[in-house]
């Protein structure tokens, strides 16, 4: 079972160091599960990020690198001409039941017996009202596995934690749009962050108001994770199910000059939590890097499937880090999916990001120079660019 | 912002788009266009050792491989990807070519499947979700699997900067990854009309759809006639998507 969590950031959980608690019940699968420390994505985008889970590669092997509408017809040429291996199609095969909660659609659909977000489809129409409630997906979740039984694949994405972040629960002061946009800085933003509110057709809040309606998106989607496994745990299934929740990507909430949105390749947009139980291996702290990549194979791995080499995998199993706490990686890559031509790697305390061409799709502006290098330990919030010539990690990205 | 336009203008727009060094080729005569892209093609050709070609049977990629025919090795591989909704016209066209040029190595490719159905059920016609993965599954993926599985380090194109803003970008070595590869474009700086006097002066015969009235080709799914004389060329293809896709993108839509 994977349960994704759109922009999702460690940054606002308690397991990750935040003052609030917003996650009860992860913590609660964290005290006998597993968690890993340091898992980025491949992407600051869906699209990306949702097809390395499903190939086992990087962007840049399985050809989506820009979101949806960014993504070309070369790039889904791309990711179909090299394409052998989609995770749903393979779990199909060995008989299970795929289902899948979510409404983004396009290639995602493939390999599903069940693809919808809500029994009622919206048509065409998906724009702007497009997020179900967590409530409501979980529980068609829950009607889907009870309808059959095992064996199952549910990949379940809640998107609740997008911008807007939907919840009933935040009571916030709404405020004037113009007030709000005081608020931000630079003309280019206040420009995005106007049209942005209105596409969404959403009631506006202050910043501060509005970083309180994520963690109470937040709170909410945490409190229907906790009931889907107390629902597995009732049926007897959760010891034998391999169950990961995890972001696809962060977001800046406000930082950066970044509002509520994923594009950037800091951390904020690119660290995300992952939180998983699998059977049969203890309680886990994990501190090494894992990327969405590697999630194909470990679920091969924990089913006693081997991985062909055709399949071309760039991921590797967790198992062995999770069981022995041995490395898969030193360093991690990513691509920008709603930038033109952004890309970086990482290592444990250093960071370097080149930008070919910084054109953020949505805001029209940019939000990396050429070079950054950060030095992470120094300064975590990536602030002060020390970037002063090629080295060892830059080569790796140009 | 505009919605695209599909008149002359558009090409001005596109030619505003390309890169100084590609742009400054652009006034040089048929004769010095011709000797350039030669030269672009013998430096690839010296510079890669697995080459093919892409050929659609439309008017660009057909000068393309008349113009390189004769310093392609005989036995390079001549790509043509059949999305499985061709005009009937440009099957015969395409077997009259190969067969009358003498093209040694000719390769049809497509898509394990037709999805063409399944795909306008599921999307509508002509959305923007329909055109790219339509497109980048039935056009697109047989290419790129036909340059991983012959294993070509280039892949020549007949692409044009004129006829698209983004094509406008591109750069005669244009490196891709999936699979790593790189994509040679000699006309990347040719206008429609070079394309026209070439085809005059060296009495090639075309595609009969441009007697038709199309002045660009796609499948039967998305191209559609172009009957005003002061279009842009691209003006019989993929409309809707064209604007729907900016539409999107203005909105900030993610």
């Amino acid at each position: 079972m994977i349960v994704l969590i759109d922009a999702f950031r460690p940054k606002n959980l308690s397991l990750f160091g935040y003052q609030k608690e917003t996650d009860k019940n992860l913590k609660e699968i964290a005290k006998e599960g597993i968690i890993f420390k340091n898992f980025f994505p491949g992407s600051n985008a869906t699209a990306p990020s949702l097809t390395s889970i499903f190939t086992g590669k990087l962007p840049k092997n399985h050809g989506i690198i820009h979101q949806f509408p960014y993504t070309t017809d070369e790039e889904v040429g791309a990711m179909y001409g090299q394409r052998t291996f989609w995770l749903p199609s393979f779990l199909k095969e060995k008989g299970y039941r795929t289902l899948a909660i979510d409404w983004i659609g396009m290639f995602f659909e493939e390999g599903f017996d069940y693809y919808k977000e809500r029994e009622e489809w919206q048509g065409e129409n998906k724009v702007p009202t497009h997020f179900s409630p967590v409530k409501d997906t979980t529980d068609l979740a829950i009607s889907k596995i009870k309808e059959k039984g095992k064996p199952f694949f549910l990949f379940l994405h809640l998107w609740d934690t997008h911008f807007p972040f939907l919840t009933t629960e935040y009571k916030g002061e709404k405020k004037d749009i113009n007030e709000v946009l005081k608020e931000i800085k630079g003309d280019v933003q206040k420009d995005y962050y106007g049209k942005k509110v209105q596409v969404e057709g959403n009631e506006l809040y202050s910043l501060k108001d509005m970083v309180g309606k994520y963690d109470a998106a937040i709170t909410e989607v945490d409190k229907q994770i906790g009931k889907l496994c107390q629902y597995l745990k009732s049926e007897g299934f959760w010891g034998n199910t391999i169950f990961m929740a995890l972001g696809d990507h962060g977001t800046n909430l406000t930082e950066h000059n970044i509002y509520f949105s994923s594009s950037s390749l800091f951390d904020d947009t690119i660290h995300a939590p992952f939180i998983a139980n699998f059977p049969g291996i203890k309680k886990a702290e994990v501190d090494g890097f894992v990327q969405d990549m590697d999630i194909a194979p470990t679920i091969l791995e924990l089913i006693g499937e081997q991985p062909r080499e055709e399949w071309k995998f760039d991921g590797k199993s967790m198992i062995n880090l999770v069981k022995n706490k041995k490395e898969i990686r030193d360093k991690v890559f990513f691509y920008d999916g709603l930038e033109e031509d952004v890309r970086g790697v990482r290592t444990k305390d250093r960071k370097v990001i080149f930008a070919k061409d910084p054109k953020c799709h949505l805001c029209k502006g940019g939000h990396h120079k050429e070079w950054e290098e950060y030095d992470l330990k120094n300064d975590p919030g990536e602030n002060n660019n020390i970037y002063s010539k090629v080295g060892s990690l830059s080569e790796l990205i140009i | 912002m505009s919605e695209i336009r599909f008149t002359e203008e558009r090409t001005k727009d596109c030619e505003k788009l390309m890169k100084p060094d590609v742009r400054a080729l652009l006034n040089l005569s048929l004769d010095e266009k011709v000797a350039k892209s030669l030269e672009v093609a013998k430096e690839a050709l010296a510079k890669y050792k697995k080459v093919g070609l892409g050929f659609s049977g439309g008017t660009d990629s057909l000068v393309l491989l008349h113009l390189l025919k004769p310093i392609l090795p005989e036995d390079t591989p001549i790509i043509f990807v059949d999305t499985q909704h061709e005009f009937s016209e440009t099957y015969e066209f395409i077997n009259k070519v190969v067969k009358e040029w003498g093209i040694k190595n000719f390769h049809t490719v497509k898509a394990p499947e037709d999805k063409l159905q399944a795909m306008v059920t599921r999307f509508g016609l002509k959305t923007a979700e329909f055109t790219t993965i339509c497109c980048g599954y039935h056009k697109i993926a047989p290419m790129m699997k036909a340059i991983g599985d012959f294993g070509f380090d280039a892949f020549f194109v007949g692409l044009r900067g004129v006829e698209h803003e983004e094509r406008a970008k591109e750069v005669f070595f244009s490196p891709r990854t999936s699979p790593n590869h790189i994509r040679i474009h000699p006309l990347l700086f040719w206008r429609k009309k070079d394309i026209l006097d070439y085809v005059k002066k060296n009495n090639i015969e075309c595609n009969p759809l441009y007697a038709q009235g199309y002045t660009s080709l796609g499948c039967t799914v998305c191209t559609d006639k172009n009957l005003d004389p002061n279009a842009h060329e691209r003006a019989g293809r993929g409309v809707v998507r064209e604007t729907v896709m900016k539409k999107l993108r203005d909105l900030g839509y993610t």
